[in-house]
Order: C-alpha cells, then structure tokens, then sequence
C-alpha cells in the first residue's frame, strides 16, 4: 500500500465520520399547501380543538378549522395525525444558545463581552446556526427562541432566531430584539470555601455599580454625542425601538430597576428573573410590567422557604395577575434548555392548569417578546411555525415530535443524538 | 434562619427598625425567657416528635411491583414494623390506619446511586485519598434531606467527589430526617470507595495544575501503581504475621496504612468502586485495570459514554448510574446522549439514573421517565432505575427497591403516575415510618411562618445601628456540579 494509497483511506474515514457528526440540512421553502388534519389543535392561548385541521400555505397559517367546519382541501398536500397533538412551535427566551457550544471550553464559548457598558453588543453576529445544540431543542419542540448575552450589568443586545437556518442572517427573525441589564446586588455572596459556608454582607458598591447605568442613559436622554455607539443603542430603547430586559431577583433590587426605568420613561420593559416579585406586587402590577420567570427546576431560596417555591412560582405569579412568561434557564444552560416543555409541565404539576402551561411557552413568551403578531398562536395569517407529538408534549413521557414546521418548511427533527442512537442500537441488536 | 430580603417590606427603612427596637429594648427586661420548641433536626422543617414506625394499610393502590407481577392495579399494601407485611386485595386493616390509595399509585423509594447532599464536605485532595470517610462527615441537618424526601428518595450513596483517581469510601444512608449523623447510616451496608477518571484527575480545567497525572495515560499507570503498592504493603504484612511470636519481639511491626489497608479492601472483595467515568477509552481501560488485579469495577457513574462500550461493561459484570440528559458542559460529554440509559440497559448493563445535584435528586422520576422519551424504554424498567437497578448496585437489593414482603417499608405514594412530569408524592415512607407528607408540609409551612416571625421581632428588639444590626445568617455551600467547577480553578476540588 502507497503512500497516497493510505491518505485517501484516511480521507475516506473522516468524511464519513465528519458525515455523522453534520447537523442535519435546513429545509427548503414551503413550496405546496399543507393540510394537517385529525389532530388536537393546542391553539396556545389556552384553548383547544380537539379533532381540528390546521392549514398552511406559504410559510403562514391560512385556516384553524374544528372537524364540522374543514373546507375543501382537495387543493392541499393532506397529512392525517390521527390521535396526535398540534402546538405552536415553543418559543425559548433568554437563552445562550448558539453562542456557547461545551461550557467549559472556552473557545466555543462567546457570550459574553468584556466590560460593563455594552448596549452596542450585538449577540445575534456571533449565533452559530451549526451549533449541535439546536437540533437538540427542535427534537423537543422549540423552533424560536431569543440568543441573549450574559454580562455585568449592561450585557449586550439580544436576538429573536428560528432554530432551522443556514447562518445568522437567515435565522434572525428579530434582530437586536431587547436590550439585557443585569442588575447588581444589594447583598454580595461570598463563598467561604474551607467553612463550607455562604455569607453575605452588603454591597457598598451598589449605587457606585450602578452609576456608569444612569449615566448612559442620561447622556442617551440628551441626545449625546453623534457616533457614540453605547447612546445611540440605548436611544432604541427610550424610542420604544427595543425592549429592556431588567435581570434582577429581589423585591428592594426589583424597585431599584422599575424606578430606574420609570426615571428614564423607557417605553418596554421585562423583567427576568424577578422571583420575590410576589412581595412588591402592586408596585408591578401598577407598572403592567411582564416577568419571565427562570429556574422554576431550581432550589428554594433558602431552609425556610416551601420545598416547592420555584416549581410553584408560574402559577403564583399568574394567580397575582402577573403576565408571564417562562425561560429556561436551569443548571448547563444552554445545553439543558430543550428541557423547556417538561419545565413548563412542572409548573403544571404544581398549580398551573396544563393548558395555561402550554400558553405561557408559547403566547405568553411571544406576547412578552413582542413577537405575538407573528408567532405564539396556532391562527390564520401567523407564521407557520409548529409541530405534531404522539402525545402530550409537555410530558417527557408522551413528547415524541412526529414532524415539525418552521414557516411551513419541514425541518429535520432528529439530529447527531439520534443518528449515535440508532449505530449502537443497531450494534447491540446484532 | 433569617433570610435576605424576606418579611422586610420594601418601604421599611432600616432606620425605621432601628428606633424601633430603641423603644423595645426597654420593655426587654421584664419578658419572661420562653425558648422555642427543640426540633428534630433543628431547623426549619424538623420536627417536635420524630416519626415512628406506622402501621398502615394503603388500600386500592396502583402499586409498581418492581417484580414479576409488574403493575398491580387496586392494591393493598400492609406496612408494619418498618417493613412490608403484606401486599393482596381486600386486605384485613386490623389495627392498621387505611389510606385511601384509590386511583394513586404506590412505587418502592427512589434511591439516588449518586448524592453529595447532607455532607459537611466533599472532596480531599490527595490523588489517593482511599483513607477518608464519608460517614464522619455525615450532616443530618442538611435541608436537602427533606427535600429529597418530597421528592420521593429514601436511599442514597453519598459519594466523595471527583478530584482525584481513587476519592474516599462512601457512606450509604437512609433519609431520616431527624436523626443523628450515624443514625443515617444504612445498617450492614456493603463497603463502597469513589474512583474518578478523565477531565477532572487530569485537573483539565485549571491550566496551572502540574499535578499527577495530567492525562488518561497518566491515569492507568496512577491505579496500577496504587494496586501494586497494596499488595506489597498486603505481603510485608503477611510476612510479619508468619513470624512466630517470638521474632515478631524482635521484628519492627510494619507501619499500618490506612490507605493501603482500604485498596487491599478492593482487592480482597471487600470494598467495591463506583468510578466517576466519562469516555470509552476510560471505562475500558478501568475494566483492564481491574481485571488485571483480578476483582471488578462495580459501578460506573456519570458513564456518559457507556453506550459505547455497553457490551464490554455487561461481559466484565459492571453497572452503569448515569444522568438521564445532561451533555455539552464539558469536552468529555461532547458526545453524550440521552439515550445513553435505554442503550446500556439493552445491552445488559444493570442501569440507574442518578443526580450528582441537590435539586435534580428531588425529581429523579422525572429524569428516569426521560428514556422513555428518549430509546423507548418499558415503563417499569424507567422506573427501576431509580428503585431497584441502583439498590442492586448499591447490594441493597435484598431489602430495599421493590415492593415485596419482608423488604423495608421505603415506599412513596404518588398523586399520578409516578413517571409523569404532573406528579409528585404525597406521602414517603423510610422505614414504615413517615418521613414525609405533603399535608403535614403544609402545617409545617404555617408553623415555620409563625417561627420565622417570632425570631424576627426578637432580632429587632436586640440589634441597634451600635451593635451592627441583624446580620444575615451563613447559608450552607450547595454541592453541585457548576459550583464545584467553579471550585475546581480555585482550590484544585472538583467533583460531577
């Protein structure tokens, strides 16, 4: 055997294991009507078809029609789910997705920039469509989903993504969507490691952190200096041009950041996080303001607190009147994230009615996106973004994704998992 | 038990709160001192009277067998004494308090291969830290204790961490809450040592370590010299116990090893690892190693990679405790997949789910109903990887992990299907004993309430702006994987 003999050989084995590693080819263009018949329809704002039929054509939704009211169709590719379930494609915010692939190599990581003032930071350049993540979270059910950038206080800017998409530019479906503030803390944590303890002990550098914030946006108000990238960003957000999304957990921080939103009459405001929102109630109830709660799969705030605080936290959030939203965010983000129905399905388990479950991954997250006029709802005229599971998707049980559609293009829902799935499979079998 | 932010209403000034206890600190005085009640552990959610053996008869249950019945629907079952007496259908109460089971569904108690809650610490440093005990450093007032309890867990190892190629011996402990220390301790348990491979004993993610070994290969030759040692030390004893008694007079008596003596443990059948793993190559070559030594590796946990060299494991007679989904938080689980579970038990390979996780270890159900989703798995073989496959792995089989009479009554009722993501248990049994009932959390809530609120009147009476105010109270450290990585660059530990 020669030389060249040899290399080809080698060639010939790395393609093919290259091959088995490639995230699967995003789907073509809708090209014909498509009919989905004989299935529950979840519309997403709570309510249901059962036995429905969903039309759509050109990457939108034309028709939602119960069994007695299905129109000719004689005009459309027709695929009977019979016995499955139809739900909005769910929408997944606050999520580094694309932006990190293995957490702990620091090379694939790249969300987050250095500095504390970064409104200008854009996160939706740096989301890599090829990430193996994302085939991850289609498999589940979350076709959209909002590329945001972690930091110390004012992080970056965020993006609105379909997760089927040849690079960022196709993907987007909102760019530079919101504008992500991760406000400080009253109270710092240390970590007391030979004592094994947690302390904690004021933060006398809570207005010092907070300055550069009101001083940005001061200059932004005036009108600042043409060119400076950082006012001109935060002027999006005194136009109502983006949202502002406020990262802050405790009831005195969670007044700090409305009152330092109200000072600067920003238009759109979200708060991430917020979990003793329940003790200013009226103060958030008063500003309207959304929440999009987070580690509903995390521990109670401390000893004392209810075992299930966060698993109940959605529905006491709902019960207080609170519009809300849910993100993911638990341990191993953004790995984990596909975990979002079965986290929405925990909060089910504890107060939340199943259906309520479903509106706030779907609607819910839309509506607090500003997305809403596109996405969220199963309804003629929005983009067909959706998928079919066996069964209740909500339940890791019965969520097995039959097919999924992103603007009616049938996108590839299984990924390398699978395809490392079905070769040992097949090598255990034999 | 005073918690940032809480009870303090945001308009309250601490100013306010200190003119406050000014005024009270006067009338101090007079008050007559009424401790509180002592609770069993002594924080919140202990409590006054500890539980005691129960006789009770859950009637008309879906009860999950574990055994060759499979599901038993509209089933009784008879807890006396701590253990299960009787399982059947129209079961005579006796005495017994009946549950009312109807349309709930009865399953044996979660048992977690693989925890690190209730531990005062986790990992010792030494590359061969054989010596060290997890069982002197048991912490049975951890609040992951009923936590765990809620969700169902009755069992779990509680492992040294990850830090090092051969970490310390394990303890196996019973969730009583309320009891002492040693008074968790599985009775009779089988001797279990923590063994550790891959991105964690190479010190990966700390790029000043010049520890040994910084490489898989390193890490071969790290057990095989820590094997060959044992057995010298082994011979140089044998040696010195031949003497007759009157030349061991004159014989220096070997320098005993705690370390040594814990490997020969392995060697002679006496000890059995559980070994941290990730990758094929390393769970190969630890079954190389073993086999050379002539004993066996009983556990692989985390096994992330297991899926590849399932058939190896199942010829070589090792378990595989692995996490249902978790992937991508380092390089060594690149290439892990949820269907890591539902591939090894196909091959063979006795499978638990576990949590290496203080909060995921409160739903493992849920993550053993993830391969059904992901691989199709039988329903009740999901279900035995948190119940029975980790009670085989742990040699806890004869008494704990399914429903049979005589076993230990460690059992959960469930309001749903105990695979189902809506459900969560109502009552969990250790023992026969009720460590834990959903409706008696909800009083203990209202009387942590009313606690929380007198222990915080006498804060305010006693601090002043002289004195320092009220200072928050020290949480304890939560063991989990991000932390512990977190740790690793800081101090060299490191554990999931």
């Amino acid at each position: 055997m020669n030389n060249l003999t040899i290399v080809s050989l080698l060639g010939g084995l790395l393609f093919s294991a290259q091959a088995a590693a490639l995230t699967p080819t995003p789907a073509p263009v809708q090209t014909k009507a498509t009919a989905i018949t004989d299935v529950t329809i979840h519309v997403g704002d709570g309510s249901v078809i059962p036995n429905g039929t969903v039309t759509f054509n050109d990457g939108k939704f034309t028709g939602v029609y119960e069994a007695s009211a299905v129109p000719d169709l004689s005009a459309y590719a027709v695929i009977s789910h019979s016995g499955e379930h139809l739900y909005p494609g769910f929408i997944l915010p606050n999520t580094r997705l694309g932006l990190v692939e293995v957490n702990n190599v620091r090379s694939t990581v790249d969300d987050r920039e250095q500095g504390r003032l970064n409104p200008s930071v854009r996160s939706l350049v740096a989301y890599n469509t090829d990430s193996e993540t994302i085939p991850t979270y289609r498999f589940n059910g979350i076709l959209t989903a909002q590329v945001t950038p972690k930091g110390s206080l004012i992080a970056g800017t965020s993006a609105i993504v379909q997760l089927d998409a040849w690079n960022w530019e196709d993907a987007a479906l909102k760019a530079d969507d919101g504008l992500h503030i991760y406000w400080p803390n009253l109270l710092k944590r240390k970590v007391d490691y030979p004592r094994q303890k947690v302390e904690f002990e004021p933060n006398d550098e809570y207005q010092k952190q907070l300055d550069p914030l009101f001083g940005l946006f001061a200059e932004a108000q005036a009108g600042g200096v043409e060119g400076n990238l950082n006012v001109a960003a935060v002027q999006r957000i005194l136009k109502g041009e983006a949202i502002l999304y406020l990262h802050v957990e405790t009831a005195r921080e969670i007044v700090d950041a409305l009152r330092f939103a109200k000072d600067y009459v920003v238009p759109n405001v979200v708060l991430v996080g917020a979990r003793e929102a329940l003790k200013v109630k009226d103060l958030i109830l008063e500003r309207q303001v959304p929440i999009l709660v987070q580690y509903v799969l995390g521990l109670p705030a401390n000893e004392d607190a209810p075992i299930d605080e966060n698993f109940s936290r959605p529905a006491r959030f709902k019960a207080a009147g609170f519009k809300v939203g849910l993100a993911a965010k638990i341990r191993q983000e953004p790995a984990s994230g596909r975990n979002l129905p079965f986290i929405a399905g925990t909060a089910a388990g504890f107060g939340l009615d199943r259906e309520q479950a479903i509106a706030m991954i779907t609607s819910g997250n839309a509506e607090i996106l500003g997305i809403d006029d596109e996405l969220g709802t199963i309804e003629a005229g929005k983009r067909a973004t959706l998928f079919v599971s066996k069964g209740d998707a909500l339940d890791m049980r019965t969520n097995q994704l039959t097919s999924a559609y992103i603007d009616g293009r049938a996108v590839e829902i299984r990924g390398t998992q699978q395809a490392l799935f079905e070769r040992f499979r097949k090598k255990y079998s034999r | 038990m005073i918690a940032i932010g809480d009870d303090q209403s945001v308009d309250q000034s601490v100013d306010q709160s200190a003119d406050q206890s000014a005024d009270l600190e006067a009338s101090e005085d007079q008050e007559t001192f009424e401790p509180g009640e002592v609770l069993y552990p002594f924080l919140a959610h202990g409590r006054s009277i500890s539980p005691t053996s129960a006789h009770l008869l859950f009637r008309g249950a879906t009860v999950w067998s574990n055994e060759v019945d499979g599901i038993l629907e509209d089933t009784d079952v008879l807890v006396e004494n701590g253990k299960i007496q009787r399982v059947g259908q129209n079961l005579a109460a006796g005495k017994a308090r009946v549950v009312d089971a109807t349309g709930l569904h009865l399953t044996a108690g979660i048992i977690d291969e693989h925890s690190h809650i209730a531990l005062d610490s986790v990992n010792e440093f030494s590359p061969n830290s054989s010596m060290v005990r997890m069982q002197d450093v048991v912490d049975s007032e951890d609040i992951g204790i009923y936590r765990n309890l809620a969700g169902g867990v009755t069992a779990a190892q509680l492992l040294h961490g990850s830090a090092n190629p051969i970490g310390g011996q394990s303890a196996l402990v019973k969730m009583r809450w309320g009891e002492t220390p040693e008074g968790m301790l599985i009775e009779d348990a089988d001797a279990f040592i923590k063994f550790a491979l891959g991105e964690n004993v190479k010190r990966s993610s700390n790029s000043l370590s010049t520890r040994y070994p910084q490489t898989r290969m390193g890490v071969e030759q790290f057990f095989v010299n820590a094997f060959t040692e044992a057995l010298s030390y082994g011979e140089v004893w044998q040696a010195y116990e031949k003497l007759s008694s009157r030349a061991k007079r004159d014989a220096v008596r070997p320098r005993r090893d705690l370390r040594m003596e814990a490997m020969l443990e392995i060697l002679n059948g006496q000890r059995f690892v559980t070994s941290h793993s990730y990758v094929q190559s390393e769970i190969n070559m630890l079954m190389h190693v073993a086999e050379q030594f002539d004993f066996r590796i009983n556990t692989f946990t985390h096994i992330l990679e297991g899926y590849k060299v399932a058939d190896k494991m199942a010829a070589h007679g090792a378990g595989g405790s692995t996490f249902s989904d978790w992937w991508a938080y380092k390089w060594e689980v690149r290439y892990a997949i949820p269907y890591n579970a539902a591939l090894m038990h196909q091959a063979g390979v006795i499978t638990a789910i576990n949590s290496d996780d203080p909060e995921m270890s409160r739903r493992l159900n849920q993550e053993a109903a993830k391969s059904v989703r992901y691989g199709g798995m039988d329903e009740e073989d999901a279900l035995k990887m948190v119940t029975l496959n980790p009670a085989k792995l742990l040699h806890l089989d004869d008494r704990m992990g399914s429903i049979k009479v005589g076993k230990d009554a460690d059992i959960v009722l469930w309001n749903g299907h105990p695979l189902a993501v809506y459900s969560k248990a109502l009552m969990t049994l250790v023992d026969g004993k009720v460590y834990f009932d959903r409706a008696e959390d909800l009083v203990l809530r209202e009387q942590i309430q009313t606690e929380r609120h007198r222990l915080i009147q006498k804060v305010l009476k006693t601090s002043t702006k002289k004195n320092g105010g009220a200072k928050p109270v020290p949480e304890k450290l939560e063991y989990h994987h991000d932390q512990l990585e977190r740790m690793g660059a800081l101090l060299e530990t490191y554990h999931e």
